[in-house]
């Protein structure tokens, strides 16, 4: 399918950028990568007067290594991120998560601002004209009714990115620049939890930089999918455990995906393994909690009931997986 | 044979460089002198009445050039086998893919915008999805006028006493296994360019894979709307694949050529992605109930089977895959009684189309599952169970069936020792092995009144050669392998070789790229016309050189005595000498090939082929307990072709077909909701991607079947038949459970892995 026809706009600056969405607000939709806003375009489930592209907005590049934090420019693409040793070596769960996006192809093209901002999805939303002639208009669409969960007063679009949760076990935070001022918020803070407005940022504010402060300790993502690649995760869960030096967990953070319409952290889970030492019965109770906290509904490729047990399953592997990685870190 | 210089090597596929470097031209490519965009509107409903049809607003819209309705086909004209499909419907609409209006404009995107100027009113009525439930008492019917859902086309097969050998078996198994909706996927979408001259000849640019059968579809339209006893040309552009797809026509382009015949224009019609997915015809979903016995010693009594097909709302070549899928029923191992009855029911459901293999797989998924089931109740190996069954050459099957060559135990053995079979079975650790062979046609299938091909070859005198042939190529490499028959034969090199295949004004008649006959029909078709020249050619060299014919061979364009290497020519120089002689001659032979198979009788019995293909599966997985998803560790997939005329694109025949059936094992499925296509794209619809390849061994097994050319029989659908059932197999063997619906989702394999647990636990409890 063709795209819909727009304005195509390319600032050269940053500032320029924040002026054109200042004054187009709703009406511009942000390309970097096109992953995500292209096929929304194709099948018009999004339909801006103007396109402005950031891609060669070189301020929004780089990975770069601070004193207390990395920081990590909007554009930077998500194979950047996966061939990155920093990211391998010390922020495992990043890693994991940027080399399990869609395929190689489409991991060169998206960047992670785009993966975080990406849209919520349900089966039954992301349609062609073709087929949703034929549905009723849902919540996603501006209507009143819910297709997947029928009667249901709100949206169970479902958020399938791969980076947020990972980002979010960093406890990491965003920067949302507009025109004359800029702000820090953390990812959680990004996501209203709401399906059909996922996101906290203003039309006018433009995310720059994700801000993933220092920590030591080991993480870990691991995803559900059907196909080694292309597939959005159908369930996720992402894992950061780091101990002090009385050997027991100081730091812990769970954070499951694709279990509703935003990432969420597991904070029972969190509690719970804090000042213990890392024991199998624990991770399973935490993981216990995780499914307790996921949502799943009939609205992705397997059904919700799987897809929640599967997060239960994912959230004791992450956990797992960021014990080993935090042992690995203790050899070297 | 020992000195073949062109068959039996791995030669390029000739159409691979200007395919990659994005040069050839697809249906999408081409572009007609004032050709319009035709766009089609279909159903809102999936069952419904047509209350009100509005195509004013849409006919007013600048640059719209026509809008058609039903009312513009003449003669309630109606396509498909039983001519229960008109292509623009009324009154009534019975699928989601029901075509209502269709539009022709200056621009695609002005088609499109037409489109939404249509109103439609419907009201929408209770469909029909199931077909069981369709079968029932007071069901409501699909088409009144047919009486009942079930369609008048029954198919049963029965061969010995199944009732006899059942009482005599020493162990039975029955069970009930499904197949789910699945589509071709096709990377090139179907689409049409209908051109009508000032007498309304027809010439369809068209990406079909049938040819001939289209030009007789087409001419006998163009009679119905008016214009009897025109002259229809396809010109065929570079396909993007069949599988089957393409085996049919379709309502689009009966559109394409009744706007063309209102706008006195060329039309367009090439279907999006979407469209390619809701609208072209899938292999349709199956529930089947099997039996099968063995005496004390494994060998097989009988084989009953009992089947019902989704047929969708209209009717294509899918109603008829029940003829195929009797080939595997009752001549997949020995097996002396057989009894088969299939029913396709009418649903509200997108209609079922043939799909490589043609209903293969869905019978063999059963009855490889089933064979398992059976080996296991009689205590005796999987492997060693078929190896007792193994069919053989120079065997008649109860389906008269004439066995000639037949390397089905020679694959087994292979599969056995490369999946290390003894080692691996039964060895635990969620690890597992499991196996399942196939039959398939390999020369040739007599499915319509003719299984022909014909063949003209012409040169010129420096050694040029052009093949014309009636064989249709969809990617699967027929134009490589007639190019190397050709050049061995003639003894020149492949590029001398110019293959026509695209146009039925200079190519003659084929029945078209289906039942794996390409190599085997069109390549005896033109090896035998390839010999009626090099006799020619010979005939005059002998006479130059002063020798018998017969001391006389061909190799690098040069013809040369085999006793005396003093006595040579040029070829170009034979070819020269005739040309320019008084009366003189050039070079140039027909050959018409049609293999002397059989239609089946009244009772569905004959040899349907003249060689049948074999092959078995092997596979080694790893089940994720915890998950339910299955590993695929390696991959064997042996099979006997009677010679590998291209080892290379053999091989490729074989990993696309193994990967297909991955597909339809694992993940690939049409999601429905009310004849609704939920999964209509490729992100949603779980065809395997290029990381999803396991490690493949694709092993060749030649057994030189003598009626083939150099010994070769068909390939093209034999690699997806025993996928499905092998992997069902292993996954058995490696967790002890058996999935009885495809496609074999990770929910699937853990929903029976709790249920097993369950009955464990309540087991060792009591």
């Amino acid at each position: 399918m063709k795209l819909p026809p727009f304005e195509y706009l390319e600032p050269a600056t940053v500032p320029e950028a924040l002026a054109i969405l200042d004054t187009y607000r709703d009406r511009v939709a942000i390309i970097a990568g096109g992953t995500e806003l292209i096929n929304r375009l194709r099948l018009r489930l999004s339909s801006p007067d103007y396109v402005m592209n950031i891609k060669k907005l070189r301020d929004l590049e780089g990975i770069s290594e601070q004193e207390q934090a990395i920081v990590i420019g909007a554009n930077v693409t998500i194979k950047e991120i996966s061939a990155s040793s920093l990211f391998r070596e010390k922020y495992q769960a990043v890693a994991e998560a940027a080399s399990q996006v869609a395929a190689p192809p489409l991991a060169q093209m998206g960047t992670i601002g785009g993966n975080i901002l990406q849209n919520t999805r349900c089966l039954l939303y992301n349609q062609s004209g073709i087929v949703l002639k034929g549905l009723s208009v849902c919540h996603k669409r501006g209507g009143a009714t819910c297709l997947a969960v029928k009667g249901s007063k709100r949206c169970f679009s479902v958020y399938q990115g791969d980076m947020a949760p990972a980002l979010m076990a960093f406890d990491a935070q965003c920067v949302l620049a507009k025109s004359g001022s800029q702000r820090t918020i953390s990812l959680r803070e990004l996501f209203t939890g709401q399906g059909t407005q996922p996101f906290s940022i203003e039309n006018n504010e433009l995310l720059t930089a994700i801000i993933i402060p220092k920590q030591d300790g080991g993480s870990a993502y691991k995803k559900l999918r059907i196909r080694g690649s292309i597939d959005y995760p159908l369930a996720s869960a992402a894992a950061l455990l780091a101990i002090g030096s009385d050997r027991k967990i100081a730091v812990s953070r769970l954070v499951i995906g694709a279990a509703g319409c935003a990432p969420k952290i597991v904070e029972r889970a969190s509690a719970l393994l804090l000042g213990k030492l890392p024991e199998e019965a624990d991770l399973k109770a935490a993981a216990d909690l995780a499914y307790e906290l996921s949502e799943g509904v009939d609205n992705l490729a397997l059904p919700g009931a799987y897809r929640r047990k599967m997060v239960r399953v994912l959230a004791q592997r992450a956990l797992q997986g960021a014990r080993a990685d935090m042992k690995r870190g203790d050899v070297k | 044979m020992s000195d073949l210089t062109m068959v039996g090597k791995k030669i390029t596929k000739r159409d691979a460089p200007l395919k990659v470097a994005g040069g050839a031209t697809y249906i999408q490519d081409l572009k007609i002198p004032g050709m319009l965009y035709g766009g089609i509107l279909y159903s809102k409903y999936a069952h419904a009445k047509i209350l009100k049809l509005d195509t004013a607003r849409a006919e007013r819209l600048p640059g719209v050039m026509a809008v058609i309705t039903a009312a513009d086909v003449p003669n309630n004209f109606r396509i498909g086998i039983m001519k229960d499909n008109p292509p623009l419907k009324t009154g009534r609409v019975r699928s989601t893919r029901d075509e209502i209006a269709a539009v022709a404009a200056v621009s695609a995107e002005i088609a499109a915008a037409a489109l939404e100027l249509i109103e439609v009113e419907y009201e929408e009525l209770p469909g029909i999805f199931d077909p069981l439930e369709a079968m029932q008492e007071g069901a409501p019917l699909v088409h009144e006028e047919m009486k009942s859902n079930i369609l008048k086309m029954p198919w049963k097969l029965v061969c010995g006493d199944v009732e006899a050998a059942k009482k005599e078996s020493a162990h039975v198994v029955s069970d009930t296994f499904r197949t789910q909706w699945v589509t071709h996927c096709c990377l090139g979408t179907s689409g049409c360019i209908a051109v009508l001259d000032m007498s309304n000849n027809l010439t369809m640019y068209s990406n079909t894979q049938i040819p001939s059968l289209a030009q007789n579809d087409y001419f006998e339209a163009l009679a119905a709307f008016g214009f009897k006893n025109r002259r229809v040309r396809i010109i065929q552009t570079a396909i993007g694949g069949g599988f089957g797809s393409k085996l049919d026509t379709y309502a689009y382009e009966y559109i394409a050529i009744l706007l063309a015949m209102k706008t006195r224009k060329p039309v367009k019609l090439v279907f999006s992605r979407e469209e390619e997915f809701f609208a072209t015809s899938p292999r349709q979903c199956t529930i089947t109930k099997i039996s099968q016995g063995c005496d004390k010693d494994g060998r097989l009594t009988f084989r009953e089977m009992e089947m019902v097909l989704d047929n969708g709302a209209y009717t294509s070549w899918g109603a008829t895959t029940p003829s195929v899928m009797m080939m595997p029923i009752s001549s997949l191992y020995k097996v002396p009684n057989i009894k088969y009855v299939a029913k396709c029911v009418y649903t509200n459901n997108t209609y079922s189309q043939a799909m490589r293999g043609y209903g293969n797989p869905q019978a063999t998924f059963a009855i490889e599952s089933s064979l398992d089931q059976l080996a296991e109740k009689a205590g005796i190996d999987p492997y060693e169970l078929r190896l007792r069954n193994a069919n053989e050459p120079g065997e008649l099957t109860p389906q008269n069936f004439k066995v000639t060559s037949c390397g089905m135990k020679e694959c087994m053995a292979e599969v056995a020792q490369r999946l290390d079979w003894k080692g691996k079975k039964g060895s635990g650790n969620s690890r597992g092995v499991g196996m399942a062979s196939l039959i398939h046609v390999g020369g040739g299938a007599r499915v319509y009144k003719s299984d022909g091909c014909g063949t003209i070859i012409k040169m010129d005198d420096r050694g040029k050669v052009d093949v014309l042939t009636g064989a249709t190529e969809i990617g699967q490499g027929s134009e490589t392998v007639l190019a190397q028959i050709v050049a061995e034969v003639l003894g020149v090199a492949i590029d001398d070789i110019n293959v026509i295949n695209n146009d039925t004004d200079v190519c003659p008649w084929d029945v078209g790229a289906h039942a794996s006959r390409s190599t085997f029909v069109a390549g005896n078709s033109a090896l035998g016309a390839a010999q009626k020249i090099r006799k020619q050619m010979l005939a005059v060299a002998a006479q130059n050189l002063g020798v018998d014919p017969a001391s006389l061979d061909i190799k690098n364009g040069v013809v040369f005595s085999t006793q005396d290497k003093e006595k040579s020519m040029p070829l170009s120089k034979v070819l020269r000498k005739v040309h320019y002689a008084p009366g003189g001659n050039m070079f140039t032979a027909e050959n018409f090939y049609d293999p002397p198979n059989e239609n089946f009788d009244k009772d569905f019995k004959g040899n349907l082929s003249v060689a049948y293909a074999y092959g078995v599966h092997g596979v080694e997985v790893e089940v994720d307990r915890e998950t339910g998803q299955v590993k695929i560790l390696n991959y064997i997939a042996a099979h006997d072709v009677g010679k590998a005329i291209n080892p290379m694109l053999l091989e490729g025949q074989i990993y696309g077909g193994g990967l297909m059936g991955i597909g339809y094992a694992l993940g690939e499925t049409m999601i429905y909701e009310k004849g609704r296509l939920k999964n209509g794209n490729f992100l949603d619809y779980k065809m395997p991607t290029a990381k999803d390849v396991p490690p493949v061994q694709a092993v060749i097994v030649e057994t030189d079947e003598q009626a083939g050319p150099f010994g070769a029989k068909g390939i093209g659908e034999p690699g997806l038949v025993p996928t499905a059932p092998a992997i069902a197999n292993a996954i058995y063997d490696a967790v002890g459970v058996r999935i009885r619906d495809l496609p074999i989702t990770p929910e699937k394999v853990l929903r029976a892995l709790q249920e097993k647990a369950q009955a464990d636990a309540t087991r060792s409890g009591t």
